[in-house]
């Protein structure tokens, strides 16, 4: 089921980006160069080869973690990946853990209060959210809290010019705790904050509606009036039967939007020149840069996948009904 | 994944009709909420000549970047436009580009999926193994790949956003029509000599279609975003179309000097058109789930 998909992933890409009008090699070469030229520099990129041929070359290295040489930058793409991929990743994960806590804690409270006004508010206020154009928000963000108000730092990466800090991970928050830098820790979550902040509404609302929906069904079933109708308490209810019987059901929705999350994080890490893995993509995209294109495209692809084995057996850990095979 | 399709299988099940709920009540007012926005976000956009005083592309070179004021409600951007006749009419490209984006999806994807999903076998292994690929690409970046492999003209970004949410309807549509090939009732159209063609278009399709139409506002909403959102990035609608995300990417940078309303109004227009779509897409999901 994986490796197929992926395999499918990777001919799209291939074929996608070669019909694109735009040639990579033409915005690489100087004005002057001639027919002659061209054809060299093409050749030297090996995209005078027949597809078949390119598209066999790409997987087998591939398949050894070579990725090819951007065409603009001729730096390996591996490496850029190691360099960009981090920075997305720890804003679209603690986004997402946002927006999970936010939506357990909301959705309980909903269900808890279904239909009255309570319920109501928490799920319009989820909705709003949702409807919030992220780009957008980022900028009302930055708007308000830092030129306004000025809690938040100028949009402009990731961490205070002048800090050093030593890459180990590539995430800069788990850096800074490893190598003991105090200063860089409270630099990146200041930097963090905005752009976590956005990510984490624009996502809680869907999150949000399962928790609920999952809870109401808990408290429909007979297990748990049952409970109710022996007198437990509040808290042994709450913890002990709806919360988990409620968390089973998330974890197939939760890797359904922390998947689209790694594709989807383009447009906030543009707003807050977060230089990551998603912008990344997206200068190559417009440039015609055929291996970044083919790497980001394989590594997203790859993450949702995983995002599901992942939710799979998480489901699986917290319901006793099913066992994997 | 199997583990999913148990789950909500049974999920199903435990839905039949003896234990129906009490019908949902907040599904009426917020699908009367979302159709009142909505309507009068499509009257302002229709009757925008009647309501501005000014075209979206009109300069007024006595005004660069003034503030919301008499003359300009909504203050003029860097290039002397009126933000607010462009708001206005940027409501034509963003509800007709979503909304015709959608009707392509909602179309395509539930011939594709009807007749894959009737006919079974091999073709239905491959569509359900394409869609599986395309699905797994990145939306965002898929709609990005495709809009700027056809350029960005309204048509292209049109056909760019259909691409992107079809297998989703696909699937849908395939899962309904297997579901409903079984029931007797269709057995019972073949028995009274029905043609294959005739059980679908006559019995199968207009019995599967409520889930689609159900997902569709919300789809109509998120297509909205996209389009935004690509313009945003400069792959959308090109400058100096009126357009919510091309007019929000326009005044970014005077957000940080502190000019809020070129970028803030437009981003509300977007903002109150979404939601519009969420609240008749949440209504429909109630009501659907209630039944």
């Amino acid at each position: 089921m994986l490796v197929p998909v992926l395999v499918g992933v990777s001919i799209l890409c291939f074929l996608l980006i070669r019909v694109l009008p735009g040639d990579p090699i033409l915005s690489i070469v100087p004005e002057t160069a001639t027919a002659e030229d061209i054809e060299r520099t093409r050749a030297r990129y090996g995209l005078d080869r027949p597809i078949l041929t390119q598209y066999a070359d790409y997987m087998l290295g591939v398949l050894q973690g070579d990725f090819g040489d951007s065409i603009q930058t001729n730096r390996s793409v591996a490496e850029q990946i190691a360099e960009r991929l981090p920075r997305t990743l720890e804003l679209i994960v603690l986004g997402f853990l946002l927006a999970l806590v936010l939506a357990v804690v909301l959705g309980l409270y909903s269900a808890t209060r279904a239909g009255k006004p309570g319920d109501h508010i928490a799920r319009i206020l989820a909705l709003t959210g949702n409807s919030l154009p992220e780009f957008w928000l980022g900028l009302v963000f930055i708007l308000v809290f830092f030129a306004a108000l000025g809690w938040a730092p100028a949009p402009t990466g990731r961490i205070a010019t002048g800090i050093d800090i030593r890459t180990i991970t590539g995430f800069m928050t788990v850096d800074a705790i490893l190598t003991g830098n105090g200063r860089a820790f409270v630099s990146a979550v200041y930097h963090l904050w905005l752009p976590v902040l956005t990510l984490g509404i624009v996502v809680l609302a869907p999150l949000m509606r399962s928790v609920r929906a999952s809870a109401l069904e808990v408290m429909r079933s007979d297990s748990y009036q049952c409970a109710q109708a022996h007198g437990l308490t509040p808290s042994r209810l709450l913890f002990g039967y709806l919360v988990r019987e409620t968390m089973v059901r998330v974890p197939v929705l939760a890797a359904l939007v922390l998947g689209n999350l790694i594709g989807g994080s383009v447009l906030v890490e543009f707003v807050f020149s977060w230089q990551g893995f998603g912008q990344w993509a997206l200068r190559g995209l417009l440039l015609r840069d055929y291996p970044v294109i083919q790497a980001y495209v394989l590594v997203t692809a790859s993450f949702y996948v995983v995002a599901f084995l992942v939710a799979d057996v998480v489901q699986a850990a917290l319901d006793p009904r099913i066992r994997i095979h | 994944m199997t583990t999913l399709a148990r789950t909500t299988g049974l999920a199903r099940a435990s839905n039949a009709w003896h234990r129906r709920k009490p019908r949902s009540e907040i599904s009426k007012p917020l699908i009367a909420t979302g159709t009142s926005i909505f309507a009068l976000v499509f009257l302002a956009a229709v009757f925008a000549p009647l309501l501005s005083a000014w075209g979206p592309e009109d300069i007024d070179f006595a005004a660069f970047l003034v503030a919301p004021g008499p003359g300009h409600i909504m203050g003029t951007d860097g290039n002397g436009m009126d933000i607010w006749s462009r708001i206005l009419y940027a409501g034509r490209i963003d509800l007709g580009v979503a909304l015709s984006a959608v009707a392509l999806a909602v179309c395509v994807g539930s011939l594709i999926g009807g007749l894959v999903g009737y006919i079974g076998g091999w073709v239905d292994e491959i569509t359900m193994r394409l869609t599986d690929i395309v699905q797994a690409f990145p939306a965002f970046i898929l709609a990005l790949t495709v809009s700027a492999m056809f350029g960005s003209g309204l048509i292209n970004l049109t056909l760019a956003i259909g691409f992107i949410f079809a297998p989703a309807y696909i699937r849908i549509m395939r899962g309904e029509i297997r579901a409903l090939r079984e029931r007797t009732f269709i057995e019972a159209a073949e028995c009274s000599g029905n043609t294959r063609l005739q059980i679908l278009y006559r019995h199968l399709f207009p019995n599967a279609l409520t889930p689609l139409l159900v997902i569709a506002p919300l789809n109509c909403g998120w297509a909205m975003l996209t389009l935004a959102g690509l313009s945003f990035l400069g792959l959308g609608v090109p400058v100096p179309g009126a357009e919510w995300g091309a007019m929000i990417s326009a005044g970014a940078a005077d957000v940080v000097g502190g000019r809020w309303w070129t970028s803030i109004y437009p981003g509300v227009s977007l903002f109150i058109s979404v939601l519009a779509f969420n609240l008749i897409g949440e209504g429909f999901l109630e009501r659907s789930e209630a039944m």
